[in-house]
């Protein structure tokens, strides 16, 4: 049986991951020895990592630009296409 | 804070100011969809809005375009988002927005960054009445009503 939230407010998911037994069991050992769960060691690393990997505000910036720019020539390109051009085929969305 | 929308002013807009009225989606379809061409686009635009709150982050889009006028020469209903860092984080960047909105719902588009402001921005464009009003004797420096709708 699952043990009862310790934060009920936290909406954490499940995931199954793929470890090597050589670094799974001593991290284990010793997230057990330091009082962590191996989720909550492993959260932490992605935290990090996250922060240190993930775009910066500027990066974002830059690409939110190149985006818009983009849009903006596709949408003026389709404001000057002749009147009776074939239309585009519709997309399936589900 | 959500109202109710005024009536349009002499020259057939929204009034400012604000520039920008807040509205709930519920309370639009009365406001500029009688007619039936102009039922169909804002059950088009509604099929868009439902897509960007299943699929993005969005929750707030701003309208504009011709449909919020008493024009009769109605095509298009205008959608302006603004993109923010957080919000492309959220979306898991920017390839989600990259749909066919205009073939899909017919719905015009727009992006705006708010970081650059000096860029394309839509808010200036959706305050700013299509030249051809003046026709009709507008001032030069009238400025038009637009509204946010919180998704």
């Amino acid at each position: 049986m699952a043990r009862p939230k310790t934060n009920p407010d936290k909406h954490r998911k499940n995931v199954a991951i793929t470890l090597d037994p050589d670094v799974l069991l001593p991290a284990r050992a010793i997230a057990a020895s330091k009082g962590r769960s191996l989720s909550q060691v492993l959260d932490e690393l992605l935290r990090k990592w996250l922060r240190d990997e993930a775009p910066s505000d500027k990066e974002l910036e830059d690409a939110i630009d190149s985006f818009i720019e983009n849009h903006e020539q596709r949408e003026t390109a389709r404001d000057r296409k002749p009147v009776g051009a074939k239309k585009a085929p519709k997309h399936s969305r589900t | 804070m959500t109202s109710t929308l005024p009536a349009l002013n002499e020259y057939g807009f929204l009034p400012v100011p604000p520039s920008v009225h807040t509205v709930r989606l519920d309370d639009m379809p009365g406001c500029f969809g009688a007619k039936p061409w102009r039922m169909k686009l804002w059950r088009d635009c509604v099929q868009y809005l439902d897509w960007l709150k299943t699929n993005t982050p969005v929750r707030e889009v701003f309208v504009d375009g011709r449909f919020l006028s008493a024009s009769e020469e109605v095509t298009a209903v205008e959608i302006g988002i603004e993109f923010t860092p957080a919000l492309v984080r959220e979306s898991g960047g920017l390839d989600v927005f990259n749909v066919p909105a205009r073939d899909e719902f017919g719905v015009r588009v727009r992006f705006y960054g708010p970081h650059r402001p000096d860029r394309y921005n839509f808010h200036e464009e959706f305050n700013t009445p299509d030249p051809e009003i003046r026709l009709r004797g507008a001032p030069l420096n009238l400025r038009k009503g637009y509204i946010r709708i919180k998704l």
